[in-house]
């Protein structure tokens, strides 16, 4: 096998990470890869819920459940609206139809 | 005293077999005697040791500081230095990698190395069970049941079997996050980290066009070895990639039967989420 050189390694990192569909799948992965928020993604694609319900159901406690809401809520893989006094949580559907696109094209290349 | 399989990792073969002979006159047994780390590394799993002795000036790429940082990624085996320098910096260094003692040479009498073995083994034990405890306390912590009213059902299921786990070993508490793909069970937490991690995520990307030996995937990813090391590891134990030798180099390819399966399990989960 022939080996690389550090120039050529130097090369392809730089084109892998100049990848838009790289660089958005990989911030995806990052965020959805914590099992805490894969739980809570999971728990809000079976129905809305306020981040009481959430808590109840991860057995976490308030401070780290709204730090992964946060975290979710940032990168649009959920939204909420206003039901009273509390919000309430649900996913966002358009996010994740373009992150199953995103995720079919890079594995369709293995 | 129970017989210790010892390991000594040693580039002058005559003081190796010096220490060996002392070995046996304290009932251990030295059933392995290499001169370089590289060596080292590639016998290591195939024997079953109890404690390693390590001299720091080795022949081969990688001293022993080195050597001993990638076993202590991999293996729980405890390491002792044995060298001729005794200066300050080279103690700095080895104490990055979390000796279990350090013998200055010329080793002349059995009596040189006995209290640093008997205190590196003591030391082994109580590290040992302090991480059990910890173990035990984090499975604890799991152990209380949620209200399950509104979880959706596979993830009720992880969590409806948490209750069944009290009292048992980590291993068997790691089946509460254990799924069935391909007739075969995977651990979903195991498997997430070890795709969502950057590093991680950059050699997979170079591994899907071709394979790569440890010191390319150390360059790409501008780590230590050590680094690289647990990387590939935890790379290999969630299957996503294999290891194979091309003459002296240990190769690594992605696993594309593993992969695609974690793949399908993903693609699965973000339809679910996207209709």
């Amino acid at each position: 096998m022939e080996e690389l050189t550090k120039n050529e390694i130097k090369t392809i990192k730089k084109e892998i990470k100049n990848n838009a569909s790289y660089k958005e799948l990989l911030k995806y992965m990052e965020i959805i890869g914590n099992i805490d928020r894969f739980l809570i993604l999971s728990l809000l694609n079976d129905k809305p819920c306020f981040l009481s319900d959430i808590e109840k159901n991860l057995d976490k406690n308030q401070a780290s459940i709204a730090h992964h809401v946060r975290i979710l809520e940032k990168h649009r893989l959920i939204r909420s609206s206003k039901k009273g006094k509390f919000k309430e949580y649900s996913i966002f559907k358009e996010t994740f139809a373009k992150l199953f696109n995103i995720w079919n094209q890079w594995f369709h290349v293995i | 005293m129970p017989q210790l399989n010892v390991m000594i990792v040693e580039d002058e073969l005559i003081t190796a077999k010096a220490i060996a002979v002392l070995l046996k006159k304290l009932n251990y047994k030295p059933i392995s005697i290499v001169s370089s780390g590289e060596e080292a590394l590639s016998k290591i799993k195939n024997l079953d040791l109890d404690l390693i002795l390590m001299d720091i000036i080795l022949a081969g790429n990688m001293d022993g500081i080195e050597t001993a940082k990638i076993i202590n990624t991999n293996y729980n085996i405890p390491i002792i230095f044995i060298t001729a320098y005794g200066d300050k910096k080279t103690l700095n260094r080895a104490k990055l990698s979390e000796p279990y003692g350090y013998i200055v040479k010329p080793i002349t009498d059995k009596n040189d190395l006995l209290p640093t073995i008997e205190l590196a083994m003591y030391n082994h034990q109580i590290k040992n069970e302090l991480k059990k405890s910890n173990i035990k306390f984090e499975q604890i912590k799991q152990l209380i049941e949620p209200d399950k009213n509104l979880l959706p059902s596979q993830i009720r299921n992880f969590l409806e079997k948490r209750s069944d786990h009290l009292g048992q070993t980590t291993e068997e508490i790691k089946t509460i996050y254990e799924i069935e793909v391909s007739d075969e069970k995977i651990n979903i937490i195991d498997w997430l980290k070890s795709f969502s991690n950057s590093e991680r995520f950059l050699i997979l990307e170079v591994l899907k066009s071709r394979p790569l030996k440890l010191d390319e995937i150390e360059m790409l990813i501008c780590k230590s070895q050590s680094t690289s090391s647990h990387h590939v590891k935890r790379l290999e134990e969630t299957g996503f990639i294999k290891g194979w030798k091309d003459g002296k180099y240990i190769y690594y390819s992605l696993n594309k039967s593993k992969i695609l399966e974690f793949a399908h399990f993903i693609e699965n989960w973000l339809k679910d989420l996207s209709i």
